[in-house]
């Protein structure tokens, strides 16, 4: 039996432990084909099994700062993944009967329990005995006792940024107990699993972590104090996130706390930028609030005595010692809680990085996920207030209010109410369409096509656009036409497109690339259906309406798309655009970077036109690898089209 | 009377560094290269020492008592102070649980251009940490630059009894000292008994800054001709906006003479901000024809006028010395042009010798 075992943090090979074999060992050696022979692997990133490991290597953590009166910037909670690709099935060692039984049990009062050695094998273990208790529950968590193994091994290393080392029995810098964890499993994907320690025990990635913590809440200056910084230095790139709770005991009434999201890919927190700063902008909001509470209470008592107050400020020991955080929100199972939002977090970053990544076989329940909140998300709109609790998105929505009129509601454990938050994105896609039925709807975005079409058939018209085939747009109605293609032709930049936007008789590929036609128009018989791509777009026929009338993502338009698609680059970029399901400012961002990108790799096709031979040269693959074109036979020919239709333009430009 | 300055030209010339000078005719966007230019002055020292404190009354004017409650400093605070102020330098007070000198940090950026590194030690605490922090930083910064001044101020002195003071003040500079020589480190830092509810943290800050001004000898030389010819018993040279003096004469400076001289100041500010300012017209009340003289009920009098933008001279003086009031006001004309041409020299620093000539 192997043990197989590859922290997030390794997939970096920041250090090659003797523990980590087979799987992690092969898995960096296909990292490193990956960027040795980039030509070919990373084109296909998207189909082949490398991607899957990949995929699933995005290393991963959220952490809690805080800014210590006695110990400076320093990490007081720290939630990572850790992935187990396959069970040690020789699982029959003591660990099994380490387990905490009690869901949701803080680890204060704990008695203590002989350790589990968190890494390797156990988690599995720990789980499969426990996951068919409380099936509606989000994120179960365990405390567990972690092994020494690791504590010894973090001792003889030095952080790179030294103040003291945190001493656990600091009351503002310290959360669970040192040696303890919380436990839990992802719901969609079992070989995930959440890690929340104190301060993690490997001492590479606390290094990282602690670099960023110290920068995020010494160093980086943000308006107004409160807010996110996105981070980006040699060490990574880390989102954080700043805020101040009431304390009427620390120094100024106020204690400084940041949450910090460090994921590998920057990519990643770019596009989940707006979406993470929600989250943590909603867990913060609800710390203060239930901070105020107590400061609230607390200045009242405390104004009669004010010299007491006015001694504490002044000494350099206090007589008043600080309160633990979890005392100041008086929740005690505010790390659990803490913990779950963690959780619920972390995974829907993943969530969202296969659907951006597009790699559909390992989303099969994911996708089984969205359909439920599809399904929830009608009821909702209908006001269908039956208490269906079977419902998340209700749920938290109950619970929210719960939490707000009763702030000491301490029976809420389903915490800062993400669950909503979460799904954010989606319920807008949602929330767009539920108006239904809409009459005279037009074609106002990009993502709207791909919606209504489907991935494949937008694949086929990006495809045929950017490579400067003719598009056919035909349809019966003059307005509807006229949108759809006022909307395709963003695609391209402006010097490449010759537009029609509705004729009533056939143009050819030189009068406009891009056509909407009458429907009666008659396409001659000389029209090769390979370079050609007819769209047809109409509403749909209200006699044949489809049972799913009420489907709240379903449009009045129907699209549908012939023509041959190949893989291209520039394709897979404008496709991945449309994949993430962003706000449409953001993909019109999105897509006008891309097009500069492009614009300027036709430039530099250009001019290197001159000095190739013939296509065989060895040179024009060089080139196209250095420009990141790895399908090079179309991708050289939309460089060919972009370069040649600017060229058009300039000479036309400079005649006039 | 006549003197001749020449001797004192080379004493600056070519000395100026980066020490720049609020002058009159300064444009008011100054770019923003410049500024980080300016010599900066760092606050260091343990946790709850008092930088923030100390930052917050001597520069932004902020009541001793309502420093109680200052949030504690998570990241370094730039203060700049070029734009109120006639010296302009930047006053970093830096976190007293962060150590900016470990290796994760850029500190030989950070040192770049330092002038001055003002230690704050508690008395009213422990010392020994401190005083072990304060060798470290001694020790590192001497390493990249060995010309920055140390300061170290033994602060919140205002809990302390007279007597306590001294042995506290006998005690750390005896330590520091003995530590430095063990470890042939040849720093000699400047200790100061400060605290912020009297006049010793401005006058620790003045004697700070003045080490960072080159033209210092020149300027208590004509302080000193100044005096001696007017009859005055003392004179000082302030910014009015910190109250810092930036020069003084070189007879003792006696802490009462100070605060009266500084108190000097805020009256004058209040009188001509209530009663000089047009309506609705914002300033600080302090232009070319700022000018008073208060007489005390103990036979003294102080005499305060304009020098620039920035400047005021107040001098304290006897009552029988004030009876030739025009040769006071003679002296003060000649003074002023000769202070002026002593900061024309930054804007002329590499232009032919000037000898300046005062006539008495």
């Amino acid at each position: 039996m192997i043990k197989v075992k590859i922290p997030s943090y390794c997939s970096d090979s920041i250090e090659n432990d003797d523990d980590n074999d087979f799987v992690s060992s092969s898995s960096s050696k296909l990292n490193s084909t990956i960027s040795s022979s980039p030509s070919i692997l990373k084109s296909n990133e998207n189909h082949t099994s490398t991607t899957s490991i990949n995929g699933n290597m995005m290393p991963a953590s959220i952490v809690l700062t805080h800014f210590c009166e006695t110990h400076g910037p320093s990490v007081v909670f720290t939630t990572h993944t850790e992935r187990i690709l396959e069970i040690n099935n020789n699982n029959n060692n003591n660990n099994n009967n380490n387990n905490n039984n009690n869901n949701n049990n803080n680890n204060i009062d704990q008695p203590p329990q002989p350790p589990i050695d968190i890494s390797p094998v156990s988690l599995p273990n720990l789980f499969s005995k426990y996951n068919n208790n409380n099936e509606d529950e989000e994120f179960k968590t365990y405390s567990v006792l972690l092994s020494n193994r690791n504590n010894e091994s973090s001792n003889t290393t030095t952080t790179t940024t030294t103040t003291t080392t945190t001493k656990p029995n600091c009351p503002t810098c310290s959360s669970i107990p040192l040696g303890n964890a919380l436990v839990s499993q992802d719901n969609s994907n079992k070989n995930v699993y959440y890690v929340s320690t104190h301060q993690t025990s490997n001492q590479s990635y606390y290094s990282v972590i602690r670099n960023a913590c110290v920068r995020s809440l010494s160093c980086e200056a943000v308006v107004g104090r409160e807010g996110p910084v996105l981070i980006s230095s040699g060490d990574g790139h880390w989102l954080s996130y700043m805020f101040k709770i009431n304390d009427s005991r620390a120094r100024g009434s106020a204690r400084w706390y940041g949450f910090l999201c460090l994921l590998k890919d920057p990519s990643c927190l770019v596009n989940y930028y707006s979406w993470l700063i929600d989250c943590f902008k909603s867990l913060a909001e609800e710390m203060k609030r239930k901070t105020n509470v107590v400061f609230e209470r607390e200045k009242s008592q405390q104004s009669h005595n004010s010299s007491m107050i006015s001694n504490i400020y002044r000494r350099g020991t206090r007589s008043v010692p600080l309160k633990l955080l979890s005392e100041l929100i008086e929740d005690p199972l505010f790390f659990t809680r803490l913990h779950k939002s963690f959780c619920s977090i972390l995974s829907n970053c993943q969530f969202k990085y296969h659907l951006l990544k597009g790699n559909q076989s390992l989303l099969s329940e994911q996708y089984e996920i969205i359909q439920y909140f599809k399904d929830n998300l009608k009821n909702l709109n209908n006001f269908d207030n039956n208490n269906n609790n079977n419902n998340n998105i209700k749920k938290s929505n109950n619970n929210n209010n719960q939490s707000n009129n009763n702030n000491n509601n301490n029976s809420n454990i389903s915490g800062f109410s993400l669950n909503l938050n979460m799904l954010n994105d989606s319920n807008i896609i949602l929330l767009e369409n539920s108006f239904f039925p809409r009459q005279e709807e037009l074609i106002l975005s990009l993502s709207q096509v791909n919606r209504i079409m489907g991935e494949d058939a937008f694949s086929i018209l990006v495809y045929n656009i950017i490579i400067g085939n003719q598009v056919i747009i035909r349809g019966q109605n003059e307005r509807l036409v006229t949108s759809m293609v006022s909307v395709v032709k963003e695609i391209l930049p402006k010097e490449c497109v010759n537009v029609c936007n509705f004729s009533n008789t056939f143009k050819e590929l030189w009068e406009c690339n891009i056509l909407g036609l009458n429907t009666s128009a008659v396409i001659p018989l000389h029209i090769d259906k390979d370079i050609c791509c007819i769209v047809d777009i109409d509403y749909y026929d209200l006699s044949k309406e489809p049972d799913d009338i009420d489907h709240p993502n379903r449009s009045t338009i129907e699209i549908t798309c012939s023509g041959s698609k190949f893989p291209s680059t520039l394709g897979i970029a404008i496709e991945s655009i449309y994949k993430q399901y962003c706000t449409i400012t953001l993909e019109n961002i999105q897509l006008k970077s891309i097009k500069e990108e492009w614009i300027n790799k036709s430039k530099s096709f250009y001019s290197i036109k001159t000095i190739i031979e013939n296509e065989k040269d060895k040179r024009l693959f060089s080139f196209l690898n250095i420009i990141n074109c790895h399908h090079f036979e179309k991708d050289m020919e939309i460089l060919m089209f972009w370069s040649m239709c600017a060229r058009k333009w300039f000479i036309q430009f400079n005649k006039s | 009377m006549e003197d001749n300055y020449e001797e004192y030209d080379n004493a600056f010339v070519g000395n100026l560094g980066d020490m720049g000078y609020g002058e009159d005719t300064q444009a008011a966007g100054e770019p923003a290269s410049q500024i980080e230019n300016k010599p900066k002055i760092f606050l260091m020292g343990l946790k709850r020492s008092g930088k923030s404190s100390i930052q917050k009354v001597v520069f932004h004017k902020m009541l001793p008592n309502e420093t109680l409650f200052l949030e504690s400093t998570s990241k370094v605070v730039k203060n700049d102070i070029s734009n109120s102020s006639f010296v302009q330098f930047q006053i970093w007070d830096f976190p007293g649980q962060l150590d900016f000198f470990d290796p994760s940090f850029d500190y030989e950026y950070i040192l770049n251009n330092c002038g001055a590194i003002v230690f704050v030690i508690d008395a009213q605490d422990e010392i020994i940490e401190a005083l072990q922090k304060l060798h470290q930083t001694i020790a590192k910064v001497y390493q990249i630059n060995p010309n920055i001044h140390f300061e170290v101020f033994i602060h919140k002195s205002d809990g302390l009894s007279d007597d306590h003071k001294i042995d506290r003040q006998r005690d750390i500079q005896q330590k520091t000292t003995e530590e430095l020589a063990d470890a042939n480190i040849n720093v000699h830092p400047s200790f100061y008994v400060t605290s912020i509810y009297d006049h010793s943290i401005f006058e620790a800050f003045s004697k700070v800054i003045q080490k960072l001004i080159p033209q210092l000898p020149t300027l208590e030389n004509l302080l000193d001709v100044f005096i001696s010819r007017s009859r005055i018993e003392k004179a000082f040279l302030v910014d009015v906006v910190s109250k810092i003096y930036v020069a003084t004469d070189n007879s003792p400076v006696d802490m009462q003479t100070y605060e009266l001289c500084s108190d000097m100041i805020d009256v004058v500010i209040d009188v001509s901000c209530i009663y000089g300012l047009k309506e609705e017209e914002e300033g600080l009340g302090y232009d070319q024809e700022s000018h008073s003289v208060i007489k005390l009920n103990n036979g003294m009098v102080l005499y305060l006028k304009e020098v620039n933008k920035y400047l005021a001279l107040v001098c304290l003086l006897r009552e029988s010395n004030f009876d030739k009031h025009g040769l006071i006001d003679y002296n003060f004309i000649c003074f002023k042009k000769a202070i002026e041409e002593v900061f024309s020299r930054k804007t002329t620093k590499a232009g032919a010798k000037k000898t300046i000539k005062k006539a008495n």
